[in-house]
């Protein structure tokens, strides 16, 4: 392999002018930070929701849960990308299309929608599959001691819920995290988009990939001791 | 087996000296079980009226007929599957039920005019597995339906639960949480969170079927205390030594019908049907 490594190159000046290539794709890794955390505000709130409304008595919040999630699931995340970005605004009224092409930091925004959307429908699944693996019981407890609907849900199943889907929600979190990486289809410098750009200014192409890859890896360990922690804190003494 | 004994009621201290008479004085002396006064006073506690209920096509319960004086305890008994369960669990409308009505304190249970979450406020419930909240302390599983419910506030409810756990004898428990509890003691708790609600009745459903038969006992005992303060129950249970030592009347069912509703001494001595005859030749012949 005919191949110049130079690790050097991170520390040398980017052809944008400002900083070196590695404020380059450390400005990409908090774009995609920012996008993972704000599409997760989506997801998580959303999910929630919908994957309630799935497991309510009335079949027209199932209809509506279920609908949802089979939309949403169903479509690859990049074909909805490209309906968020390009489909969306043709099909709003003229003057809010162009409203939302001009945007600044258009593709950011798209991106937070697109992926929150996308990832609720999966957390919905979690939340519904938490909630149904509650022992009837639980719901009929607190039903009888007076509370309502929603406060069955807010104060017995939801934090039980939670709880035992911990661990697969951290698994969603870091998909949604490594999923930003396709809004580089849209426009958004994310930190694979970084990398990709790195590769075509400088040809150093292995350098720029390890370099992302590694700040992946780094990103994720963090969210995992978080996730680590979260579930310490939240552990019930004598019980799951 | 003896009745747990009451704390002593007169040693209520006054945890602040306040101008007003406090609110809540009722809670702090006297005794734990007195219910609010009813909203209707003459009439039963409980009507039951000609309810039937199926599941699909499937008919659970027959055109069941009964009542619940005020201060009565009822027993419930029956073979699995008889629709004990059921019935009981139709009276706070935890099920819905398809002909007949209940009417609980002088409120309707099937009819839309109700608020169920303030009817069922009223009835306290009792379940066999306990269904405890496991992710919250014992303090909290004893006040958090008086606070989001009542709108107690936290002291009060928090005054009122210690008081009742005191009472079913776990006070040194009050910081732990159900999963480091035993099943009996997480069902005297239950027993206690349902009390803290003042409830003008409680039913009973099964409440010592899951457990260690040595601890039956003290869940029976608690029970027991409550029968002699006077609280009206309606108790699902295969215990029929609770039934002989504190029932007033013994309803048995069998296939979704009430099949034999009797005073206690008229079901021991001689119940009228075969199949009551039966089931308590097995029952009692261990």
């Amino acid at each position: 392999m005919n191949y110049n490594w130079n690790w050097g190159i991170f520390l040398e000046p980017s052809p944008e002018g400002v900083g070196t290539y590695a404020d380059m794709l450390l400005s990409g890794l908090s774009w995609t930070v920012a996008t993972a955390l704000c599409s997760w505000v989506i997801a998580f709130s959303l999910g929630s929701v919908i994957g309630v409304l799935r497991t309510l008595p009335s079949k027209a919040a199932n209809a509506v849960g279920t609908a949802y999630v089979e939309l949403f699931r169903n479509v690859p995340l990049l074909v909805q990308m490209f309906l968020w970005y390009f489909v969306l605004p043709e099909v709003l009224p003229t003057e809010i299309g162009t409203a939302v092409k001009q945007l600044p930091d258009a593709p950011f925004y798209t991106a937070v929608l697109c992926l929150g959307f996308f990832t609720a429908s999966r957390v919905a699944e979690q939340v519904r599959a938490g909630i149904q693996s509650l022992p009837r019981g639980q719901a009929m407890a607190g039903t009888a001691l007076g509370f309502t609907t929603a406060q069955t849900y807010r104060h017995v199943l939801l934090p039980n819920a939670y709880r035992i889907i911990l661990p697969p929600l951290t698994s969603e979190f870091l998909n949604n995290l490594k999923n930003t990486s396709v809004a580089l289809t849209i426009g958004l410098l994310e930190l694979t988009a970084r990398a990709r750009s790195m590769q075509e200014f400088s040809f150093q192409v292995f350098e720029a990939f390890t370099a992302a890859t590694i700040l992946y890896v780094l990103i994720n360990l963090v969210v995992i001791a978080g996730a680590t922690l979260l579930e310490r804190y939240v552990a019930v003494p004598g019980g799951r | 087996m003896t009745s747990t004994p009451m704390p002593a009621p007169a040693a209520a201290t006054p945890t602040a000296p306040t101008s007003e008479a406090p609110a809540d004085a009722g809670l702090r002396a006297g005794p734990l079980v007195t219910p609010p006064p009813a909203t209707a006073t003459a009439g039963p506690m409980i009507a039951i009226e000609a309810v039937s209920k199926w599941y699909g096509e499937f008919k659970v319960l027959t055109d069941c007929t009964t009542r619940v004086a005020r201060g009565e305890v009822v027993v419930v008994c029956g073979p699995s599957g008889s629709g004990k369960s059921t019935l009981i669990k139709c009276v706070n409308a935890l099920e819905p039920f398809q002909e007949g009505q209940i009417t609980v304190d002088g409120t309707r249970v099937k009819d839309r005019g109700t608020n169920l979450p303030k009817l069922r406020a009223r009835v306290g419930m009792v379940f066999q597995h306990f269904e405890l909240f496991p992710h919250l302390s014992i303090t909290d599983n004893l006040t958090i339906a008086q606070r989001k419910v009542l709108g107690r506030p936290g002291e009060d409810a928090r005054k009122r639960g210690l008081d009742l756990l005191e009472r079913v004898g776990l006070s040194a428990h009050a910081k732990k949480y159900p999963g480091q509890l035993s099943g009996g003691q997480q069902q005297r708790v239950a027993i206690a969170r349902a009390l803290a609600m003042n409830p003008v009745v409680m039913l009973f459903d099964e409440p010592t079927s899951a457990l260690d038969p040595e601890m039956v006992g003290e869940v029976l005992d608690v029970m027991v205390g409550l029968a002699r303060d006077g609280m009206t129950m309606m108790v699902v249970t295969h215990e029929m030594g609770f039934a002989r030592k504190v029932a007033d009347r013994v309803i048995f069912m069998d296939r979704g019908e009430i099949v034999e509703d009797a005073t206690k001494e008229a079901f021991f001595g001689q119940p009228r049907s075969e199949r009551a005859q039966q089931f308590l030749s097995k029952i009692l012949a261990h």
